[in-house]
């Protein structure tokens, strides 16, 4: 599956991102962690390593534009890019609900891990429980949506009855 | 690059995560205001510094703790040749003291006596059990003469047997066939000390029914035209009636004749 994320569309994804970011830089009004769903997207379809490069390529842009530690969303999204890629080979997610809990999941786990870092390195938590739980459904609901829309875009239903 | 970290993702994840913490920690301070990277590499390098610290210490330590043990050996050797060379010392110093002890002694009975002394080493002894005879530095170019007596302040030694002008010959008062005329301290008894050989005397001729008791002081009585009057023989250690007419007592000498290193010969006129 690495053949089907190119690297053009990487590059687009991150142009995206940028673009999402500085509108609406995290904490943003949308609740939406977009760049969490793109690591997570990139390793689902491509190789660990790659979801990792990808994930701390996200996360960095994050921590550029909502002007946090450079860093602190790269671990978070490098970790997951990592296991986004490792969970495509053991989880099979069709459904459309599947795919919103999971990301959902992911979404905890990345606020989890950010948060657990901002108390390590001893620093102030920026992120407030309220925002984290409003988010965790937010990012999962619309990141299902984007990833079937996307789905849809590159894999298109083909009715092999009309061929 | 990229097949290089598809092959080991791990390792990719750990370098990547690596990258992370570096960023981080060159950013973020701690409350003392120090960036993390210092303080962490203090964290990271602190034990390893003590350590090394502890280490060159504990060997600078251990090596002059050698030299010191080392330099202590020498230091020991030296005191204890000192030590013996002292003891040494001490022990000719108490022999000085000694024989200055005796000098003194003999002095006091040089001064007891009006006839002339002459004190002399003792420079030869014979095996006590082959001839009760030693030979004194000292001889007929000091006016020692035949049967002069030989005493110590402790009692009668003998008397000159033979003289040679630098020597003389001493036959102790044990030798058997010497005698001298002796008496009791208290009741004036006289009789004939003799000896037979062995290292006590016999004092001949005192009748059975006289009483003389063990612990009485033998001295010379002067009728034998040797000895001086007056001086210590010995002790009676055994006295018994013998089966004539004489006891058979028993006398032990005061001097030690094994331990004679000077003694004074009372010179004739």
């Amino acid at each position: 599956m690495n053949g089907i994320i190119r690297n053009s569309e990487i590059v687009a994804l991150l142009a995206i991102t940028a673009v999402f970011e500085f509108l609406f830089p995290t904490p943003s009004a949308l609740y939406l962690d977009l760049p969490l769903f793109f690591a997570l997207y990139i390793g689902w379809y491509s190789s660990p390593a790659k979801g990792a490069v990808c994930g701390i390529a996200f996360g960095l842009l994050q921590d550029v534009f909502s002007r946090s530690y450079l860093g602190l969303n790269g671990t978070s999204k490098t970790l997951l890019g990592f296991g986004g890629s490792y969970l495509s080979k053991w989880l099979v997610l069709e459904s459309f609900l599947a795919r919103c809990v999971l990301i959902g999941f992911l979404s905890l786990l990345d606020n989890v891990i950010v948060i657990a870092m901002e108390f390590l390195l001893g620093q102030p938590i920026q992120q407030g429980w309220l925002r984290t739980l409003i988010e965790i459904p937010v990012t999962g609901i619309l990141g299902g949506g984007i990833f079937q829309i996307y789905d849809r875009v590159k894999f298109p239903h083909k009715d092999f009855r009309r061929l | 690059m990229m097949l290089l970290l598809q092959r080991k993702p791990f390792v990719s994840l750990a370098a990547l995560l690596l990258t992370n913490l570096l960023l981080l920690s060159v950013q973020v301070r701690n409350e003392e205001g120090r960036v993390l990277l210092r303080s962490w590499s203090l964290l990271v390098f602190t034990p390893i510094a003590s350590t090394v610290h502890f280490l060159t210490d504990g060997i600078t330590h251990a090596v002059r703790q050698y030299a010191l043990l080392y330099r202590a050996q020498q230091e020991n050797n030296r005191l204890h040749a000192e030590n013996a060379r002292l003891k040494v010392e001490l022990a000719q110093l108490q022999g000085i003291k000694s024989v200055l002890a005796r000098r003194q002694g003999y002095q006091l009975l040089q001064e007891q006596f009006l006839f002339d002394t002459f004190l002399a080493p003792v420079i030869w002894k014979s095996a006590p059990f082959y001839a009760h005879r030693l030979v004194i530095n000292g001889g007929s170019r000091r006016g020692i003469q035949k049967d002069d007596a030989v005493i110590t302040p402790e009692g009668i030694v003998g008397r000159v047997w033979a003289t040679t002008p630098f020597t003389a010959e001493v036959e102790l008062i044990t030798n058997a066939g010497a005698a001298a005329g002796a008496m009791l301290e208290d009741s004036r008894l006289q009789g004939v000390v003799q000896g037979d050989g062995s290292t006590l005397l016999q004092w001949n001729f005192i009748p059975n029914y006289e009483s003389v008791e063990v612990g009485n002081i033998v001295y010379t009585s002067g009728t034998d035209r040797i000895y001086p009057k007056a001086l210590p023989i010995g002790r009676v250690t055994k006295s018994s009636k013998g089966p004539a007419i004489y006891r058979k007592i028993q006398v032990q000498p005061f001097v030690d004749y094994l331990r004679l290193e000077e003694i004074m010969v009372v010179v004739s006129e």
